[in-house]
């Protein structure tokens, strides 16, 4: 897992920030049973984040420097 | 939204309104329950998005960067093409404004060069290797910063020219503007040796290869550096720069009230107007993502906004490589002069290659003193005018 920042060069225009990002972070853990997969924002997304999918196919942006998220991580790494 | 405000917002108002609407009938509701579906139609379906979205914007800059980077390397490159050919004709009787405007034309040929690459990077990806990569990213922070340089450059030798009148062409002496120019040319150098060093290729999803900066663990702060130089040197200086050479330039033309002194202070005007309202609004959009970054602004409409109007208005600024020469040929007399020099040699082979004898001759393009005296009231000659 990275914090690193990273910007396209050139104009800002082409330097957009990825399509996916997180605006806010979930403020409360999100139980294993809810969660089918996640994924990691871009390096290119101001914030850092991972992106947590329910089970009814809702997204949910979480802190993955948070220790719950890190332990559903480590969960859904091992179920999948 | 903290904690207690969602749940708020879930108590009061989704959980009567949608559960009437949408919710199962009472029969099925146990068997919900049991497979954990309410709990999750309560939490997530009505809790506030947390993903940003912006797929249309991208969308939006696949289609709209190409078209407007096209256009402007098409004028660019046709209109400073030109007129480096008009200068490097009239190498001859070559002044300090000639020289700055020469380095303008070609800062501006080097910057027109780099838009075909970031139009097809913004209409599919980076497609042209990590040497090109680092090289396109330097001769595009050089140009842009070069040419914004030569521009100020300019108003200073305007501001020699007419404020320091007497003495200017003895103690402004060309081999002190090449010093000049060499010394922009090296600060425009040093502003992008960042991009030189920092410039990578990276690939992301789904193969698309990307030409970024990577700045490793410091991202946050070179990014937030890098913007807060463009502002500053890149905008604000050259802006108060161009206002005060040209205020001073106001003043003396004021006093003085030489022949032609409103054209003359239009055209000033039209020069600094010009500059702030192409690069204005760009370097307006870039304080504000800015804020973002620094987490004042956090809407993700607000920040949905900043990314169109960022696309727009730097597309926009773009559009001075093109203008800034054709500018210029509205205030320097001279170079009109060789515009016209060269416009009549064109004509006369033409006219020669069609077997027209004419009786136009090649001296007839020379007689300066006869054309300056008769030609349209401009900045310089009311000033030599008013100096007899």
């Amino acid at each position: 897992m990275s914090s690193l920042i990273i910007f396209l060069a050139g104009p800002y225009g082409v330097n957009m920030e990825n399509s996916i990002c997180c605006k806010d972070f979930v403020r409360f853990p999100v139980p294993l049973k809810f969660l089918t997969n996640f994924h990691f924002t871009s390096k290119t997304c101001r914030r850092q984040g991972v992106i947590l999918t329910t089970v009814k196919g809702r997204e949910i942006c979480a802190d993955p420097q948070k220790l719950w998220v890190k332990n559903v991580l480590k969960h859904l790494l091992e179920k999948n | 939204m903290p904690f207690s405000d969602t749940v708020k917002f879930i108590g009061k108002v989704c959980l009567p309104s949608n559960m009437a609407a949408t919710f199962p009938p009472a029969s099925s509701a146990p068997t919900s329950l049991e497979n954990t579906s309410l709990y999750d139609y309560y939490y997530f379906e009505n809790f506030p998005d947390t993903v940003c979205r912006k797929e249309a914007i991208l969308s939006f800059g696949q289609v709209f960067l190409p078209i407007f980077y096209s256009l402007v390397f098409v004028l660019g490159l046709g209109g400073n093409l030109f007129f480096l050919i008009v200068l490097l004709y009239s190498a001859r009787s070559r002044r300090v404004t000639e020289i700055y405007l020469l380095n303008l034309v070609v800062s501006n040929l080097l910057f027109t060069i780099t838009l075909p690459f970031w139009g097809v990077s913004a209409a599919w990806h980076w497609g042209f290797g990590e040497v090109l990569c680092k090289i396109i990213c330097t001769l595009y922070t050089t140009s842009l910063y070069g040419s914004i340089f030569f521009l100020g450059c300019m108003s200073l030798d305007k501001y020699l020219d007419v404020v320091h009148a007497q003495t200017h062409h003895r103690q402004w002496t060309s081999a002190k503007s090449r010093l000049l120019t060499g010394g922009v040319w090296t600060v425009a150098l040093v502003l992008s040796i960042p991009d030189l060093v920092f410039a990578r290729l990276q690939e992301g999803p789904s193969g698309r290869q990307n030409c970024h900066l990577d700045f490793g663990e410091n991202g946050p702060v070179w990014k937030l550096v890098l913007r807060f130089q463009q502002s500053a040197l890149g905008f604000i200086l050259p802006l108060f720069t161009m206002a005060f050479f040209y205020t001073r330039i106001v003043c003396v033309l004021t006093v003085l009230r030489p022949r032609g002194r409103s054209r003359a202070l239009w055209r000033a005007a039209l020069l600094v107007v010009t500059f702030f309202a192409l690069w204005g609004p760009y370097n307006i959009t870039l304080f504000l993502h800015s804020l973002q970054d620094l987490q004042v602004l956090e809407s993700c409409e607000v920040s949905k906004h900043l990314d169109y109007a960022l696309q727009v208005t730097e597309s926009i600024a773009f559009l001075h490589s093109c203008l800034s020469p054709f500018l210029y040929l509205f205030v320097h007399h001279r170079l009109k002069k060789h515009l016209k020099k060269v416009l009549e040699v064109i004509f006369k082979r033409c006219r020669e290659s069609a077997a027209h004898p004419s009786q136009a001759s090649y001296s007839n393009s020379y007689s300066t003193d006869q054309e300056e005296m008769t030609s349209t009231g401009n900045l310089e000659q009311s000033l030599q005018d008013h100096r007899i």
